[in-house]
């Protein structure tokens, strides 16, 4: 009698992970693998620690999408209770889960109400605390809840942490080359000031800081402040 | 320092594993609140605490126990096989289960005080972990499987350890527990070692310059798993097991030897009730030093 692998469907995702040589190639894989279970959503985004502003730390997920275009320039993040609840979660949990955990308020009900709006009704999210400066929060949705949630909830810890081993392995330290001030704006901004707060205590406009920020971007070739992040911390250059 | 007690030096630190028992007594079942564990020597001792155990203690200085795990063969019974496996079958890719001299189960992993950090500023897991594996790879041992909370797994793989899931998570929930959990098979090897030791900033020597002074005790595990046997069916007796396991362990020597002999008449008495499994217990001189 044959038995059911219940890790089979996992098993070729990280064969296939190891090959990845690009953030995209991570999303894509994890996107042919998710899909068929019902996933019609995912994000990781870093929740605690160094760039964990959700507006600058999206590492993975469906980013080009009209929900999540929404998501941000709306700002939900601040009222999104699945990610509120992320940040202090110690094992997965279901949306269900987090909406009874939080009381929620006219905003964070909002926040959900539009989510179904876009076909996002059920789904699960997990922490992943990857170090002591750097908890990861990758969310799972769609309008079911998705199948197979053990082997999804392994996809994610995999895909994650392939994800930072890529970002800390496309850029070389020494093509990285700051001036001191993109260097000490990089610094407060790892630290969770906002640009508006590094410029005041850089004494200099916002402007300038953001452009500061734009370079140190440019120069790593990074998209986002999460991977310069993950580079330089890895180098010990953000500390 | 990492104080190691294997099959072959056990003899010489029993009265180290006796306080082990005691400490994960207290810190299982009157921290954790794992009450199935409760018994009146208070002492917790469980069926795999076997004669070919591997147990590793952090020591501080003036040699108190601060950490602690155990490791054996899978090619014995083990924990997660004998355990998780059966509460969970549908979680498991039970083609992966391992049954290996050179694949060892690490269990019953504890800390007395998590805030605890050495000169070095080393939290007591780390030497504890990094000896484990310095002593599983000097032992041939290819991997390490394990039962740990999910929420641990990213950490693990930061750190470059090779994991390979031997289930999918679970959520095992008991009465005074509740956990995600996983079980996982880590690959041992000196890159990971390097590694683990880079990712820690550990580079000092966790094992003791020169030998650990020998600390005899009367009693053995494998004696007080007995006893406990007998009280579950005789509880009646428990006051009396209590005293004697308190006169084995007196610093006199006469009483330790007359302790010996009422032991002596209890196994008896608990062979003649089918408590004792043959070579659970190995007959023990007494001690007169």
């Amino acid at each position: 009698m044959s038995v059911k692998n219940p890790l089979a469907l996992f098993e070729i995702l990280e064969k296939s992970l190891t090959n990845a040589q690009t953030i995209e190639d991570v999303n894509q894989l994890f996107i042919a693998f998710a899909k068929p279970l019902g996933v019609e959503f995912f994000a990781c985004a870093c929740v605690q620690g160094s760039y964990s502003d959700p507006e600058r730390s999206r590492m993975l997920g469906y980013n080009d999408t009209d929900w999540m275009r929404h998501y941000m320039d709306n700002e939900f993040w601040r009222d999104d209770p699945i990610f509120n609840y992320g940040k202090i979660a110690k094992r997965s949990f279901t949306f269900t889960e987090a909406l009874e955990e939080f009381s929620l308020n006219p905003n964070s009900r909002r926040v959900m109400l539009d989510a179904e709006k876009f076909g996002i009704k059920e789904g699960f999210a997990i922490p992943l605390d990857s170090s002591d400066d750097h908890t990861a929060l990758f969310s799972i949705a769609g309008p079911y809840f998705p199948k197979e949630r053990g082997q999804l909830h392994l996809a994610a810890i995999w895909a994650h942490d392939r994800a930072l081993q890529l970002l800390e392995e496309t850029m070389p330290l020494e093509k990285i080359r700051l001036t001191p001030r993109e260097l000490e704006a990089l610094q407060l901004s790892s630290e969770g000031f906002t640009p508006d707060e590094i410029a005041d205590h850089m004494n200099v406009s916002l402007g300038t800081v953001r452009q500061h920020l734009k370079s140190a971007k440019f120069k790593s070739k990074t998209r986002t402040p999460i991977q310069l992040g993950a580079i330089l911390g890895r180098k010990q250059l953000v500390h | 320092m990492i104080l190691i007690i294997t099959p072959e030096n056990r003899e010489k630190y029993l009265g180290y594993l006796e306080e082990m028992h005691r400490i994960r007594y207290e810190v299982f079942v009157e921290r954790c609140g794992w009450t199935n564990l409760e018994n009146p020597f208070r002492m917790d001792i469980d069926q795999f605490d076997k004669p070919w155990v591997t147990y590793y203690l952090k020591l501080a200085p003036d040699g108190s126990i601060l950490a602690g795990l155990r490791t054996f063969p899978t090619s014995k019974p083990y924990m997660l096989e004998e355990l998780y496996y059966p509460l969970f079958v549908d979680k498991f890719n039970n083609k992966n289960l391992p049954h290996d001299d050179n694949v060892w189960e690490m269990s019953r992993y504890f800390v007395v005080d998590p805030d605890y950090r050495t000169e070095t500023g080393h939290a007591a897991k780390m030497e504890l972990y990094v000896a484990v594996f310095e002593h599983a790879l000097s032992k041939g041992v290819t991997s390490l499987c394990a039962v740990g909370e999910t929420y641990i797994m990213a950490r693990a793989l930061r750190l470059g350890w090779k994991l390979q899931p031997l289930s999918v998570p679970f959520i095992h929930k008991e009465v005074d527990f509740d956990g995600e959990m996983m079980a996982i098979n880590l690959e041992v090897s000196a890159e990971m070692v390097a590694a683990t030791r880079k990712g820690w900033g550990l580079m000092h020597d966790v094992l003791p310059s020169t030998a650990v002074a020998a600390r005899p005790s009367g009693t053995d595990g494998a004696e007080v798993a007995l006893m406990r046997d007998i009280v579950s069916e005789h509880p009646d007796a428990a006051s009396q097991l209590r005293e004697l396991i308190s006169e084995l362990c007196s610093e006199c020597p006469e009483r330790r030897v007359e302790a010996e002999k009422y032991l002596d008449a209890w196994i008896a008495r608990a062979a003649v009730e089918g408590h004792m499994l043959p070579g659970q217990r190995k007959k023990t001189q007494p001690v007169v030093n």
